[in-house]
This record gives C-alpha cells, structure tokens and sequence, in this order.
C-alpha cells in the first residue's frame, strides 16, 4: 500500500516537475537543498586501494559522500546500496557519478577492509580512511556527528552513533543537498540526474 | 514383463525427485511449540579476512580481534506467537558467525543507534517483527562472504519454546 502510494507519489512528482520545468521555472528537488550553494570543503583521504583522493580533483563529477562504519547494521548498508541502485539506474549518466563512503571507524575499518566492504556495493565506489585527527577535520567540516559507546556486553566491544545524511556535490564542486535518511532511491535518481543536466 | 519392471522404477524415481524438492523448500518457516520464524533475511555482506598490517597505522590498542570483527551482518525475521504464555527471544547463535546478539537500532533526531538488547518479547497470540529500523540479530565475525541467495543457518534461543533452527536467506535488499 505504502510502495503504491509511492510510486503514485513518485509519478505525480514527475507529472509536477514536467509541467514546472515546462513553464521555465524548474524542477522539483527533493533532498534538503542548500539554498545559496556553498563551496563544499575541500579535503584529502586514502582510498581503499591506498590512492590519494582529493575532492576537488573529482570536478566535473556529481558526488555522493555517505560517513559511516563497516560494523554499522542497516543505516550505512542501506544509504550506500541507495547510492549504488541510483547510479545504475542513471544508465548513461552513470559515469558522472562518483559514489564516497568515508568511514568514522578507521581502527576498524583497516583499507583492507573497506576494499572488501566496498565491494558489496558498486565496483566504482570509492572508501576513504585517514587518520583520527584528518578525519575529524573533515567530519567537522561537513558536520558529520558521531560518539563512540563503548558496549562491554557486546563481541562488537563499542558502537557508533552518528548522523547519516548524503551529501550531493555538484560538479563544480558546490555542496547543493544534504539529504537526510528515508528518501528512496527515485528521489536520490531525480535530484542527481537534474545535476548531471544542470548547465554551468 | 521387462517393460513393467521398468516402468515401476520410472515411479519410484520420480517419488524420490518429488520427495527431494520438498524437503528443499522446507527452510522458508520453522517452529518449535508455539512459536513459528518465517521471512527470515540478511543482507549480501563480505566475510572475515586475515587481520594484516596495514598501511595506515591502527591506534595502539586495537587487537586483531576487534578489527576481524568488523566483518557483520544482520538477521531479520518475524516471530509469531499462537500460544497463551507470552515468550522471550533470549540468544541465537550460527555457524556462519563468532557471535550473533540481540541488538536494537534506533534514531533519536539525526543520530542512529544501535544498542544491544537482553531479550525480545513475544506477545502471547502475538507477532514481533525483527526489521530495519528496529529489532535485529546482529552476526559478529562472518566466516564466510554471503552473497544473494545464499542460505544462513541461525539457530535462535527462546526461554520458554527452547531452541528453533532457521534459514535465513541473503537478499539483495
């Protein structure tokens, strides 16, 4: 009923958005859009293959950046699974699209590990790890939260609370949404796609 | 006569076939006294690997233990209770994993959570349903990589029904 309502809801959004961007004045996001966009900090990770990533060598790119941790047990899967079944559903404009998975966990999450975790998810992705104090740098600057509890009743020893927004980059490097969790993959599909076809 | 004879082992053959597949597909639910599991679910998830030198260098402290046991996964699953006595869902355990614990995620404004639980009520002529956003079990230190369509035996621990043995089948989503 729920997924009825959805993809009905999905459908009129798109009837809306057709006869907005018909009459000129655009078309309808629906992640949190940042209104001025911001230049999004720059920073400097390791990849899961040991490569330097830099952010602002991905111009020309839409990027997706999710911050979270390997043992996470549904929030983290899922977001990045969304981000990978929104970049094969763009089809063409898939290569336009670079997905980011920036790990909060790095005593965990070895680069070892995170090759293997990205792995599940899609063969372009990239998992980025960096020290304590490289990665605080740029959690604070995306105000990313995230608190250590340590669970002594736990084989898992600690866990993490943190938020869990996807950040979408445009290829100009601008930070344009912030989108929160529970969106589904379609509006993660029509808000990267209106980027991928933005002029300028 | 030889014809006969034959055609006798032709059926039997196909009663043994039939007899195989149904036992095959006996995994989608299971049940011990009143309670009955079924849709049982994981996620597509990679396995344990040799902790190895890394690097970058892992903060003092961290053993090679702590780093095998990034490798997770989760359970969901629905419990159905059709006795009178409420019931408790107290551990689980596989042979797929280290560990499997009861945990709950929860979402408390932007933050997420995940927290262990001691048990997980089953109502008397009740359900509970183990699903994203709520009740799991959490499986710490996968042995091996689980891709969809794979099966994952979970035998799951209750106080009173005692101990049920499911099949919890990897999904893409």
């Amino acid at each position: 009923m729920m997924r009825k309502k959805a993809i009905l809801s999905s459908w009129l959004w798109l009837a809306a958005a057709l006869v907005l961007s018909a009459c000129g004045s655009g078309y309808s996001l629906r992640g949190g859009v940042i209104e001025p966009p911001k230049f999004a900090p720059d920073f400097t990770l390791t990849d899961q293959n040991g490569r330097a990533f830099r952010l602002s060598d991905q111009r020309g790119k839409i990027v997706l950046i999710f911050f979270g941790y390997s043992a996470c047990p549904n929030v983290c899967p899922v977001s990045v699974a969304q981000m990978a079944a929104a970049r094969r559903e763009l089809l063409q404009e898939a290569n336009d699209v670079q997905g980011v998975f920036v790990t909060i966990d790095p005593e965990r999450d070895s680069q070892s590990r995170l090759q293997r975790y990205m792995s599940v998810f899609d063969p372009t992705f990239l998992g980025l790890r960096g020290s304590d104090d490289e990665l605080q740098s740029v959690m604070k600057a995306y105000g990313v939260t995230a608190v250590r509890k340590e669970e002594p009743n736990s084989a898992l020893g600690y866990s993490i609370d943190h938020s869990a927004f996807i950040y979408v980059i445009d290829r100009t490097g601008r930070l344009r949404e912030i989108m929160p969790y529970g969106l589904q993959v379609d509006d993660l599909v029509n808000d990267v796609r209106f980027y991928v076809h933005e002029k300028g | 006569m030889i014809g006969r004879v034959w055609f006798l082992w032709v059926v039997v053959g196909l009663w043994a076939l039939a007899g195989c597949s149904a036992s095959a597909n006996s995994g989608a639910s299971a049940s011990a006294g009143p309670i009955q599991v079924s849709n049982a679910w994981m996620r597509p998830a990679v396995g344990m690997e040799e902790a190895q030198p890394d690097a970058m260098a892992t903060p003092v402290g961290a053993s090679a233990a702590l780093m095998a046991s990034a490798a997770n996964d989760v359970a969901y699953m629905t419990l159905r209770n059709t006795g009178q006595t409420p019931d408790r869902l107290v551990g689980a355990r596989s042979e797929a994993a280290n560990a499997v614990e009861l945990h709950i995620e929860e979402q408390k404004g932007d933050m997420m959570q995940m927290r262990p639980v001691d048990g997980i009520a089953v109502p008397a002529y009740g359900e509970v349903k183990l699903e994203p956003g709520g009740f799991h079990l959490m499986l710490i230190g996968l042995k091996r990589d689980l891709k969809v369509g794979d099966k994952v035996t979970i035998k799951i621990q209750f106080e009173r029904a005692g101990e049920v043995e499911i099949q919890a089948e990897v999904r893409a989503q």
